[in-house]
């Protein structure tokens, strides 16, 4: 064999273990990015759940707007009856959940009234907290997506196929503002 | 938030022996947060061990590297990869919490040695090209690993979305307020004839000292006994030069006070005025005055007019018009039932910033992070880089 020859397969043999070994540090960083945004969906579907099981306490403890508590009971029958079907029907639900939480305590005299009237603060302190949650964790998991997107619409991501089968991220849409009610922040 | 207490790990890139607006967030959230029932270990590059509270563990000496306008005294060396990881073990963390993670050093390591519920906190704003790294893949990996992203100021935020893009939950830094409400005022101060004062570098036009100097004048027409106090660094004798002599002998210059004498000040003025012209994000400065039951007196910068809730818990001025802040201390000075009434609606404002309120939200963040059951780790694959780190490094840990 001609020392040419060597020379040429040495370098194709590094030429392929460099690809091998940007493909396979491409593929651990999507690895961990499908992770991260798992984890952040967790949390998401956390705190969405705890706020339906928050939000019918708060339906049940006689709001001084009886209308604003049925309207709730309502929404939060909508989410359970939506929670396991597809993803843009429940960010329709959960949406309503926000809206209808917002117009029952538009300002602080609706979290005061309902204060006064269960004599203690925890229960609006745990809405309070809980809708905070949700808006945090909606956008952290929607950062996850973007964050895992940008990789997945590479080149390199896609002819080598190094997401496997996983299926493709989704963005959670809904409105998540805590409500008024509660103050600056 | 109820439920169970978190542990956390805190990641400090800068030196915890050197004073910093970073170090001293650290310090307080820290506080707040032991005191709330959490756990909470440290990890800041120090010069010594010696006087490093329980919760610091040092990754030892920093050094020196030029960052961001500054000289940065980084705690990154051989042997900090084991250091870190000895730290996640032994802390068994349910949360990492790394500040300024694009300033090198420390953090960087952490986030790239540790895998699970990580948050960020920036704190400053840093120019584009310096973090150039950042667009590597190496750099975007380790940034892709924050589950959560914390800003300190809508400037800092702004970094952040213009580096990585995403967003950010906008929390502000915390006052420690229970430490302003007492302190004794200085001899004879504010004293019969009132008092003003003014905190910030005096030869730095954007603290707005030369509008208060303009306008002094008119205030002393009114108030002919009238003094003023003067804390921060600059040349005191720059300022005295070309002022006419009585309206000089009414300045008293501090130089640089310490935490101690910044409180003392602010009890020893009937108020506060803050003239600044700009550059001012937050205005952490009006909430100590307010927490001090000092009535404030500010120039209407968007950030001011914010914290000072549109003129209802302190006075504001046009910016940059000194007969308008003569006007409205002139006027303030003049009424006492205004003082008072400023003086306690800015106290109650300022404790809507205590770091007690702050911590609670930032708890908030982390339990948006955590999963039960999860744990920081480390993260094997950062063993490349990490035996580069690594080698020699039990030696210098115990130089350390």
């Amino acid at each position: 064999m001609h020392w040419y020859w060597i020379v040429a397969i040495a370098i194709g043999a590094v030429i392929v273990l460099l690809a091998a070994w940007r493909l396979t540090f491409r593929a651990g960083r999507l690895d961990r990015l499908h992770r991260r945004m798992d984890a952040a969906w967790v949390s998401l579907d956390q705190a969405l759940n705890q706020r339906v099981e928050i939000a019918e306490r708060v339906a049940q403890a006689e709001l001084p707007d009886p209308a604003s508590a049925s309207a709730i009971k309502d929404s939060l029958e909508l989410e359970r009856t939506v929670a396991d079907s597809d993803f843009d029907t429940r960010c329709i639900a959960e949406s309503r959940v926000t809206r209808e939480l917002a117009d029952a305590f538009a300002d602080e005299g609706c979290v005061a009234d309902v204060n006064d009237r269960l004599g203690s603060t925890g229960l609006m302190d745990e809405l309070n907290s809980v809708t905070r949650r949700v808006e945090m964790t909606r956008r952290f998991y929607n950062d996850a997506v973007r964050a895992t997107v940008a990789v997945r619409e590479q080149r390199m991501v896609r002819w080598f196929h190094l997401a496997g089968h996983t299926p493709w991220p989704h963005y959670f849409d809904m409105a998540d503002s805590p409500p008024a009610g509660f103050g600056i922040r | 938030m109820l439920g169970e207490p978190l542990r956390i790990g805190i990641v400090c890139p800068y030196a915890w022996d050197v004073p910093g607006g970073v170090q001293f967030h650290i310090r307080d959230l820290t506080k707040a947060l032991t005191q709330a029932g959490h756990h909470v270990g440290v990890l800041a590059p120090a010069d010594s061990n010696k006087g490093l509270p329980d919760y610091v563990t040092s990754t030892g000496k920093p050094i020196a590297v030029s960052w961001n306008g500054s000289v940065a005294r980084l705690g990154l060396r051989r042997g900090t990869v084991d250091i870190i990881k000895d730290w996640l073990r032994t802390g068994d963390y349910d949360v990492m919490h790394v500040h300024e993670p694009m300033a090198p050093g420390v953090s960087w390591v952490a986030m790239y040695a540790a895998q699970g519920p990580i948050v960020a906190t920036w704190h400053s704003s840093i120019e584009r090209s310096r973090v150039l790294a950042m667009t590597e893949e190496m750099g975007q990996t380790i940034m892709e690993k924050l589950r959560g992203r914390i800003a300190v100021s809508e400037l800092a935020r702004r970094t952040l979305v213009d580096h990585l893009g995403g967003d950010a939950i906008l929390i502000p830094n915390g006052v420690d307020c229970a430490s302003f409400t007492k302190a004794e005022p200085f001899d004879g101060w504010p004293g019969p004839g009132k008092s003003l004062f003014f905190l910030g570098r005096s030869d730095e036009p954007r603290k707005g000292l030369p509008v208060l100097l303009g306008a002094l004048p008119e205030i002393i027409d009114r108030h002919p006994d009238l003094r003023v106090l003067l804390a921060g660094p600059g040349d005191e004798k720059a300022v005295r030069k070309g002022l006419p002599k009585d309206l000089a002998g009414r300045l008293t210059f501090q130089g640089l006070v310490s935490e101690e004498d910044k409180v003392r000040s602010f009890h020893s003025a009937t108020a506060y005025v803050a003239p600044n012209t700009g550059g001012e994000s937050f205005g952490i400065v009006l909430l100590e005055a307010m927490a001090s039951r000092t009535p404030v007196i500010a120039s209407d910068l968007e950030a001011f007019t914010r914290v000072l809730d549109d003129g209802r818990a302190g006075a504001l001025f046009r910016n940059e018009d000194p007969a308008d802040l003569a006007r409205v201390a002139n006027e303030l000075l003049d009424d006492p039932v205004r003082r008072k009434e400023l003086a306690e609606r800015g106290e109650k404002r300022a404790w809507l910033y205590d770091w007690s309120r702050v911590t609670g939200e930032i708890v908030d963040v982390y339990r948006s992070v955590a999963i039960p059951g999860e744990k920081v780790t480390e993260d094997f694959s950062g063993m490349w880089m990490g035996r580069i780190l690594r080698r020699g490094g039990t030696k210098s840990r115990r130089r350390g």
